[in-house]
């Protein structure tokens, strides 16, 4: 009977430290239990860091089972284990009920009957224990991982935050699967959590008001860490925390790695997928990120390129307005009759053309392009500018050719 | 639910805080009754788990076993029942049952509407008519198997987990309010004036320090002459009666004596002021001559002579 060890309530810290004291004392069982879990290679769907970190959990959990509950407890329990051997197979009800009380002692440390009432008016302290069943019809879904987090911090925070003691009790609850048969099949009763199934168990001392109030919390929260969701707000927090750590991270590509290779290989995987799925996402939006600079980027150049040609586009339509101011003046200046009259006479064209032959030269060649380009009859402006000048005489007959000659220039620097 | 107190009228206790049990519930409870029976006296630790599982059954109204797992991810309603302890051996004679009832069992209707929690009172003294607790105790029977046990109060209430301990917590704690054995706290008093408006004369039939303070200052029967009348009637009376003419003739004379200085320096100041205002003008008056005299040296000074003896002469006039 007193190889029955019990778990002490207290808190995590405790346990860890107890199991950090047994790890340095280095007692046989402790260190040989440490270093099989530490040493076995991880398999199956699961990470293997964060059931690593449920390993290390449990040990302290199980270190801190060895101290030994008090004497009237121990007591209780004997005489009940005493009148469970001594009942026969007619009591089965009696069986089951003498099962129940044994294990919410192994549970509270306390005897069953005493804990019924709450002791509300002198504020005396309750142990308040509730067992949470974790769904896993959904059997690829590490539930476990995710309520540790990496290194098991997640549970850590959650527990001082909550001021409740969690524990992840059950089948599947432990990283070594093997170990765990061998355990389950031993007749310790300090592992018969293991044949139930995977629950979390939350727990506090604390007054009645303040103890309910506690595990309300616990209870509101740990709903959001059994959700089977692999990139909602917990488990996105969960892999950046993991990613600051560059050694995590290595293993973690590593681990990536061998997945992908594994579910190339067999074409299967549901973790293994995940993670690569979570890579190529990762890789996928910083391709679209680049693309996305690109586009920028050609957007951009896009627009000095419309700006550019919006420039050009500004010289000829200057250029060009200039010229029909130039071309429209000579116009007005010509009447009809007097056209008629020019047209008539052959002496003012001769006239003109030999007062100023390099002007008449010039001034024609480009006056027929502009035509030409305008979509005019090259004669009809030959005639305006030989009448243009007998109009003004001899002196007007010299300022035409200045003003033919200095627009051209422009004109033939636009077609270069 | 039963409904002892002193302040209430008595009311036939009903059976419908008892939960309904289900064939399963009542099968279960019928096999341990037959291995209880056939229990021998070897074997007490089974008797009592026996004892308490057929107590569970009969506040919860399910197997024992089922109840221990809550279902978080599916919000899966269960049932939550606590035994809060009441100090009745520490305080014997104080009347827990009545404090926390209140005057017609409305101080713990309105905690279980606040708290959506139900609250039963069970245990010893627990009923009102203790000749009917007596006989319920000793008919045996397991539904009322409370009654062999002390006062207690039994909080369950049926939601989602986390709802479900939230509420037995905010419940706790407002019914510690209630265990507190003092009978001139908050709580005493807003039930004792909530029984005074509800039934005065019930309030008045109570016999209780506490009542002093409320006893109306006009009350006949509160310090009066013998004729009835208040003490400050009276006063009022005596004050009016003797000398009311000869206070209300000084006051007036008073008034009238005292209305009268300030009207006179008014007049004083009228008076004393148009003096200064003459003795300018003759002032005036006699610089005049000198520029005149001047003024006679030069042509125009006949002019300027003749009109200020008029002028002096009028104003003398």
């Amino acid at each position: 009977m007193a190889e029955n060890g019990l778990r002490v309530p207290g808190s995590s810290a405790v346990a860890s430290a107890v199991a950090s004291t047994a790890t340095g004392v280095g007692g046989g069982s402790a260190a040989g239990t440490a270093g099989a879990g530490t040493g076995v290679v991880p398999t199956g769907v699961s990470g293997g860091t964060s059931n690593g970190e449920h390993e290390n959990e449990h040990n302290a959990n199980a270190d801190g089972e060895k101290a030994q509950p008090a004497p009237a407890v121990q007591k209780y329990m004997q005489e009940l284990m005493t009148e469970r051997s001594r009942m026969e197979n007619h009591f089965p009800l009696a069986v089951k009920l003498i099962d129940e009380a044994l294990e919410r002692v192994q549970l509270n440390g306390r005897i069953p009957t005493r804990d019924q009432y709450a002791d509300v008016y002198q504020q005396r302290t309750i142990k308040l224990s509730q067992k949470v069943h974790v769904p896993i019809k959904d059997k690829k879904f590490n539930y476990v991982g995710k309520l540790l987090g990496p290194k098991g911090n997640s549970l850590r925070r959650l527990q001082e935050e909550t001021q409740c003691k969690i524990v992840i009790l059950g089948r599947f609850s432990m990283k070594d699967r093997a170990r765990e048969e061998e355990l389950r099949n031993s007749a310790d009763a300090k592992y018969a959590h293991l044949n139930l199934p995977l629950h979390v168990e939350v727990s506090t001392i604390a007054p009645p008001a303040e103890a309910y109030a506690r595990v309300a919390y616990a209870l509101a929260e740990i709903r959001r860490y059994l959700t089977p969701d692999k990139h909602d707000d917990i488990r996105q927090e969960q892999y950046r925390e993991l990613m600051e750590d560059p050694e995590a991270a290595k293993k973690l590509t590593l681990r990536q790695l061998q997945q992908q290779s594994n579910a190339a290989a067999s074409g299967a995987g549901g973790g293994g997928g995940g993670g690569g799925g979570n890579g190529n996402g990762g890789a996928a939006g910083s391709g679209s990120n680049n693309g996305n600079g690109n586009q920028r980027s050609g957007g951009n150049y896009r627009q000095k390129f419309q700006q550019q040609s919006h420039y050009r586009h500004n010289e000829e339509t200057v250029y060009f307005r200039s010229h029909n101011n130039a071309y429209h003046q000579p116009k007005p200046y010509v009447p009809a009759a007097q056209r008629g009259n020019a047209m008539h006479t052959t002496l003012p064209p001769q006239a003109i053309v030999r007062a100023s032959p390099p002007g008449m030269v010039v001034s024609a060649a480009s006056f027929n392009g502009r035509n030409a380009g305008l979509g005019n009859a090259g004669g009809g402006g030959i005639m305006a500018n030989s009448i243009v000048a007998t109009t003004g005489g001899g002196i007007g007959g010299a300022v035409p050719p200045n003003m033919r000659y200095r627009p051209a220039a422009p004109y033939q620097f636009v077609k270069k | 639910m039963e409904t002892p107190s002193e302040f209430t009228e008595k009311q036939p206790p009903t059976h419908d805080h008892q939960p309904r049990l289900n064939e399963v519930a009542q099968k279960f409870l019928a096999d341990l009754d037959e291995e209880r029976q056939r229990l021998s006296a070897d074997f007490p630790l089974c008797a009592l788990l026996i004892d308490e599982a057929v107590d569970r059954v009969y506040c919860t109204g399910r197997i024992p076993g089922k109840e221990f797992y809550a279902d978080v991810y599916k919000q899966k309603p269960m049932k939550i029942t606590q035994k809060v302890f009441v100090p009745v051996k520490q305080y014997p004679k104080f009347n827990f049952t009545g404090k926390i009832l209140g005057p017609k069992g409305n101080s713990l209707r309105r905690l279980q509407e606040e708290t959506q929690c139900k609250i039963a009172i069970k245990g010893r003294s627990s009923i009102r008519d203790r000749n009917k607790e007596e006989q319920l105790r000793s008919t045996g029977d397991p539904r009322y198997a409370h009654l062999q046990k002390d006062l207690f109060l039994e909080v369950s209430t049926v939601a989602t987990p986390a709802e479900c301990y939230a509420r037995i917590a905010y419940a706790l704690a407002e019914i510690r309010k209630y265990l507190i054995p003092d009978k001139n706290d908050e709580v005493s008093h807003e039930q004792l004036r909530e029984l005074m408006e509800m039934d005065p004369e019930s309030a008045k039939n109570i016999h209780g320090p506490n009542l002093e303070a409320y006893r109306s200052v006009f009350d006949k029967k509160f310090g009066g002459n013998s004729n009835g009348a208040p003490k400050y009637i009276n006063l009022i009376k005596r004050a009016a009666e003797n000398p009311p003419e000869v206070d209300d003739v000084e006051e007036v004379a008073y008034e009238y004596e005292h209305r009268m200085p300030p009207k006179r320096p008014p007049t004083g100041y009228e008076y004393s002021k148009p003096r200064p205002s003459i003795i300018p003008t003759n002032a005036a008056a006699y610089k005049r001559p000198y520029p005149t005299d001047m003024k006679r040296m030069r042509e125009p000074p006949i002019k300027s002579y003749k009109p200020n003896p008029y002028t002096i002469l009028k104003k003398y006039k």
